[in-house]
């Protein structure tokens, strides 16, 4: 005590000031201090939530855009296999009516080889018979002209003979 | 049974009937093998009847029937050569029946049994018509 009179501190005013400030100190705590740091807290969660929103925007966009490639992918790998089916399927289509054709071609032209054939078959018979027919015919006359009982009398013997 | 195999019958019968008879009673089957043949209607079979009954009468002198057809009248070599040839073939003696057939043109035409042996020109021509169209 006698050292705070030494430096002349009244201890009593010292006292009322260190209540003053603790109440300044107080208030200031409650009412300032308490709500802007509770205020600067809230804010500082949402600026964090709104960057993990945004981060978490961000990939959901990366793995949309990767989806999307992937499926954009998939249908072009898709679209493509189609394609090259529908190429092979023509391709063997194609291949079996060529096959298909020729062979209606080739049917068709031994169809006609025989009919051309029978028909030259039929001609040279019609021909032969003709001819057989004339041959004859004009023997025939001639030996039923020429024909006498000597000539028929030698014809029976050498015939006979044959027999 | 058929005609002829009828006929066969009834020459068979009537050649039996016949062995050993005099010519009057010979003729007396035949006029009641015609009345029977006649009185059924069959009056046609009497001379299929009649040819068997030939074949009969040749068969029991070991001869046989043999028809003969030609353009001409065949002389006595070509008659000789014709029963050559068919004794040789069937050791029988042929006699001969001749017709002559103008369409033969020439040559000769021999059947016996159910043989025909065509020596005929015009079977010739036939055969080469044949030949020819083949």
């Amino acid at each position: 005590m006698e050292i705070l009179q030494l430096f002349g501190v009244d201890w009593k005013l010292m006292l009322a000031q260190i209540f003053n400030f603790a109440i300044v100190a107080f208030v200031l705590w409650r009412f300032a201090i308490k709500p802007v740091m509770a205020n600067m807290e809230k804010r500082n969660q949402e600026i964090e939530q709104g960057l993990k929103d945004a981060e978490k925007s961000t990939q959901k966009l990366a793995e949309s855009d990767r989806e999307i490639r992937k499926n954009v992918q998939e249908t072009q790998a898709k679209a493509m296999q189609i394609i090259m089916q529908a190429k092979k399927d023509a391709e063997a289509e194609k291949h079996t009516q060529l096959e298909k054709t020729k062979e209606e071609v080739k049917h068709l032209i031994d169809k006609a080889k025989e009919q051309i054939a029978s028909q030259q078959e039929e001609m040279i018979l019609q021909a032969k018979a003709e001819l057989a027919e004339t041959v004859v015919e004009t023997v025939r006359l001639v030996m039923d002209n020429k024909m006498n009982k000597d000539i028929d009398k030698k014809y029976i013997d050498s015939m006979l003979k044959k027999v | 049974m058929n005609s002829r195999q009828q006929a066969k019958n009834i020459a068979k019968l009537y050649w039996g009937l016949s062995q050993n008879r005099s010519e009057k009673e010979v003729d007396q089957i035949v006029v009641t093998m015609v009345d029977f043949l006649a009185s059924r209607g069959q009056i046609a079979l009497v001379s299929v009847v009649l040819d068997e009954t030939k074949k009969l009468l040749y068969a029991q002198k070991n001869q046989i029937a043999v028809e003969v057809l030609s353009k001409y009248a065949l002389t006595t070599s070509e008659q000789a050569a014709v029963k050559s040839l068919v004794h040789k073939k069937t050791a029988q003696e042929a006699i001969l029946h001749h017709s002559e057939g103008d369409d033969l043109i020439g040559g000769v035409k021999i059947r016996y049994e159910d043989k025909i042996i065509d020596l005929t020109i015009k079977k010739q021509l036939e055969d080469l018509k044949q030949y020819l169209s083949e």
